[in-house]
């Protein structure tokens, strides 16, 4: 199972689509490198300008993500995120805060994945 | 003595008779006895008459005797009986005469019984010489006892009539009432005495004229005469009729009010009519003064409903108004803290962002205290988990606790049902509160969640929480004040832990909402609990997705696993988790004790703590790697947040497995059943370039497919599985780019993300429909949400299908598949 090197991160997903094809599995590494830390940071700043439908809106764009990595603790913050009550803004900070050091720890697993490709 | 040799018997008889016409109109009990003695006395003219009445069953008297000594004075009843029994005169002989009498004996002696119920008794007659012509005196005897015994009957109809009327003279003069009995006849009126003081008439009996005349003029000073008269109406025109409550109201304003009853009554020879007038004027004007505070009642109760509703949109507007500013405040000194900033800029925006973020809690605090005491908080009913809600609460403080070093820990109980229906949010909020409190009084340990029914009825529960923390404890003397606002513990708690001190408050109103209770125990220096209980009930239509019981008894059942944990809260759960999955767990809280046992056991798995006095988990998994490796235990790791990365990668091969601390018990077992299963079948990477799955696809021919996703990478993945299935596809971006490609061409399906910039993927459906009608492709939704509510809100908007992400290539074939008719039509 791909998880067993990998605290957060599971690319069986990725694997079974990609059938083999790792090309097609960097590409995709890439795409979620480069895009997640910029759509977590847009996120922070929703949450910091209490536009909530914007943090909701991204979190479930982030969610079909972390589902495709199967990064279960991060799908979870989303669905959490979506279901916050708007104005709850300890909430939204808790949620935030429980997810960024786990993004970044995903950061860290999907570059150490890609070195092995 | 008077001879009766030449008595004319019939004539005495006719003598009797005319004699005794006048008595009968005595009415006096006595006094008639008397005459009808005397004149039985001389008539008969006989030497000894006696009256003797039956007293009682036991007791006969005499009691009018014209001679006195002669008779006794008391007979004997049960000798007598079969003479007074009979229903005509009996002839007594000499011996029967010694009953009678004291020493004289008569030629001739008779006893006349009267057989009535008010008066049973008789006549003796006793002659010297026995009189002539026995056959006339047999018929004057026949004509005395006929005469005396009407006489006794009509003196028996008087005394009743006495008696009943005493009665109801006594009845009708005590009742408050006035009653006015009125005679069909004309003949004959009553009043009592409290008519006669209403009518203004002597009481007693009256000229029917009179008595009609006085309830005229009374009614007629009524002053609600269009109800009198309309019942009035009602009445005449039906006299058999009885009438009820006909109410009389005197006076503007009111003074008095009488309730009329009015029954018609009729026996074989008597009709007439029975009035009953009532007093009712306190029961009225109580009534009116009772409809006047209901009416009061009402307009204070729209009022206060109206003041309710105008809190509530006061609530909501301030709640808003409140919020987005704070939220702005907060947002902006983040913001600002992010740019360049000098030591002491620095020191001043952080004040700001927390006294923010201070008062942001202390507002939603408030807010929500006067939402719940406003009556305005709604419990909801929907189904949830208990594990998974702790789960949730304790992923929300993981951080700090973290922060902290600070363990989260929780144990259901088994007897605690898997799903209820509840508020879920409520709960997490008291939760929340708890915990929260708890990690903000810890300064080391742990906080631990335990949830156990304590008693059911039926599916409904009751479910005991206990939230324990290790920390500074409250003292006894506040334990019952600190539920109520703002009284923290002290004063000085407030100024070095911060807080609102509506926590607690909060926390107990919700407990109340939910049927509950909420309490303390706590030692200060020792750390305190919390322990509330709420009624739940369970979720009958629940069903189990567990692993199946065959997996887990092939994996978990039997194997042998040592936990090494210094916390023992923590090594307690997991020592009756792994027992209930039916694992042999040893436990142990120092590294020694854990590196012995390994020398002298062969355990199939072990679980370090990462975080220990002494050694830490992986200078321990080293130890073991080093002098155990032939061995090859798997070891997995528990590790807080801060201790995700390493800095030597070869530290984390150590390990099968990393779990996070507070770990799920659904994620520890599924770890559990990966390593174990893999030591056990080994692990298969996919080889590169093989392919790794066969799919049949029963679609002929390419199906001309549109993809509405604005994802980047998940446009790639799903480009990707649908080639894999041998299908091409054309790609946008939002809904509103899917309306137009489907107006100008035919595609036979649509995979539609839900969530789109621009156009949401329910609102192009909704266009789509209204564009092409039936001639619409299938559209299936695609949504990283499968609640119900997402599904049902798709199909309402008129989409065919939906599929979950992640979804594999087995479930869009699956989906492809189910449309195929559909699609090839």
């Amino acid at each position: 199972m791909e998880n067993s090197n990998y605290t957060y991160i599971n690319l069986e997903y990725l694997y079974e689509v990609s059938d083999g094809d790792m090309a097609f599995v960097s590409e995709i590494i890439n795409d979620y490198l480069t895009k997640i830390p910029v759509q977590f940071a847009e996120l922070e700043k929703a949450i910091d300008t209490a536009d909530f439908a914007a943090a909701k809106f991204l979190a479930h764009k982030m969610k079909s993500s972390f589902q495709f990595m199967g990064v279960q603790r991060l799908v979870e913050c989303s669905h959490q995120m979506e279901q916050t009550e708007d104005g709850l803004n300890q909430v939204f900070v808790e949620i935030v805060l429980t997810m960024k050091p786990i993004v970044e720890a995903v950061m860290v697993e999907l570059k150490s994945k890609l070195t092995t490709l | 003595m008077p001879t009766t040799k030449h008595i004319d018997w019939n004539e005495r008889a006719l003598q009797f008779l005319l004699r005794l016409s006048p008595i009968k109109s005595i009415r006096e009990q006595s006094q008639m006895i008397r005459e009808v003695y005397a004149l039985v006395e001389d008539v008969m003219r006989a030497d000894a008459v006696c009256f003797y009445r039956n007293i009682d069953p036991v007791t006969t008297r005499v009691v009018l005797s014209s001679l006195k000594k002669v008779f006794r004075s008391s007979l004997k009843p049960e000798l007598l009986a079969p003479i007074i029994k009979a229903d005509k005169h009996q002839w007594i002989d000499d011996e029967e005469q010694d009953l009678f009498f004291v020493k004289d004996r008569y030629e001739k002696c008779v006893v006349i019984p009267l057989y009535n119920t008010a008066l049973s008794g008789g006549i003796i007659v006793g002659w010297k010489q026995s009189p002539q012509d026995l056959e006339g005196l047999e018929r004057f005897m026949v004509v005395v006892q006929l005469g005396m015994n009407e006489m006794m009957q009509r003196m028996s109809v008087y005394f009743e009539i006495e008696e009943l009327t005493t009665r109801f003279n006594a009845i009708l003069e005590t009742i408050p009432e006035a009653i006015v009995y009125v005679d069909d006849s004309g003949k004959s009126t009553w009043i009592n005495v409290i008519a006669a003081e209403l009518l203004a008439l002597p009481h007693g009996q009256n000229h029917p004229f009179e008595v009609a005349q006085s309830m005229q003029i009374l009614r007629n000073r009524a002053t609600n005469q269009e109800d009198i008269n309309k019942k009035g109406i009602e009445l005449f025109s039906k006299p058999k009729q009885a009438i009820k409550d006909w109410r009389w109201i005197f006076g503007d304003p009111v003074e008095s009010v009488l309730s009329i009853a009015c029954k018609p009554i009729s026996s074989p020879n008597i009709n007439g009519r029975l009035w009953v007038f009532t007093d009712i004027t306190f029961l009225h004007l109580a009534n009116n003064q009772l409809r006047e505070l209901n009416e009061e009642l009402a307009e204070k109760r729209n009022l206060a409903e109206e003041q309710n509703r105008a809190k509530s949109e006061f609530l909501a507007n301030m709640s808003h108004e409140i919020r987005t500013p704070m939220n702005g405040v907060i947002g902006m000194t983040s913001l600002l803290s992010n740019t360049e900033l000098n030591i002491e800029q620095t020191e001043y925006v952080d004040t700001i962002r927390l006294s923010g973020e201070t008062l942001l809690s202390l507002i939603n605090d408030i807010l929500d205290l006067s939402k719940i005491e406003s009556g305005k908080l709604e419990m909801e009913e929907a189904p949830f988990g208990i594990a998974k809600l702790v789960e949730e609460t304790y992923d929300l403080l993981s951080v700090r606790a973290n922060e902290k070093g600070l363990d989260l820990l929780y144990q259901i109980d088994p007897n605690v049902p898997t799903e209820v229906l509840g508020d879920s949010t409520r709960l997490r909020q008291v939760l929340l509160n708890l915990v929260s409190n708890g990690i903000k009084f810890t300064p080391k340990g742990d906080i631990l969640i335990q949830a156990k029914t304590i008693g059911h009825h039926e599916d409904l529960y009751q479910i005991q929480f206990r939230v324990k923390d290790t920390g500074i404890g409250i003292p006894k003397y506040k334990h019952e004040t600190i539920f109520e606002s703002f009284s923290q513990a002290d004063t000085s708690t407030t100024r070095r832990y911060g807080g609102t001190g509506l926590g607690l408050t909060i926390c107990q109103k919700l407990v109340s909402m939910m049927d509950g209770s909420i309490a303390v125990e706590s030692v200060e220096g020792q750390g305190s609990v919390f322990i509330f209980d709420i009624k739940l009930r369970a979720n009958r239509a629940i069903k189990q997705f567990d692993p199946k019981p065959a997996l887990l008894d092939a994996v978990l059942t039997g194997k042998k696993i040592l936990i090494l944990d210094d916390n023992e809260t923590n090594l307690g759960i997991l020592k009756s988790q792994m027992l209930s999955w039916n694992m042999v767990p040893h436990v142990f809280n120092h590294a020694n004790d854990a590196i012995q046992a390994i020398s002298e056991n062969n355990y199939d798995l072990a679980i370090l703590d990462m975080v220990m006095e002494g050694r830490n988990g992986v200078e321990v998994a080293k130890e073991i790697r080093k002098r155990f490796s032939e061995k090859n235990i798997p070891l997995i790791l528990f590790s807080s947040l801060s201790f995700s990365h390493f800095s030597n990668k070869g530290d984390r091969e150590l390990f099968s497995a990393i779990l996070v601390k507070p770990t799920k018990h659904s994620l520890l077992q599924k770890t559990l059943m990966d390593v174990l299963g893999k030591k056990e079948n080994g692990f298969q990477q996919p080889v590169k370039g093989t392919p790794k799955v066969q799919h049949s696809i029963e679609v002929t021919g390419d199906l001309q497919i549109l993809v509405a996703e604005d994802n980047e990478t998940n446009q790639k993945l799903i480009r990707k599985t649908l080639e894999k299935l041998g299908q091409r596809c054309d790609l946008v971006t939002n809904g509103a780019e899917a309306v137009e490609a489907a107006k100008h061409k035919k595609y036979d399906l649509i995979f539609m993300d839900v969530m789109m910039p621009e156009m949401d993927g329910y609102e192009a459906t909704e266009l789509i429909i209204t564009a092409l009608g039936n001639q619409k492709p299938v559209i299936i939704a695609m949504t990283a949400n499968a609640l119900t509510d997402d599904r049902n809100k798709a199909v309402k908007s008129g989409m065919d299908d939906y599929i979950s992400k992640p979804f594999r290539i087995q479930d869009v074939e699956d989906k492809i598949n189910k449309w195929k008719d559909k699609i090839k039509k």
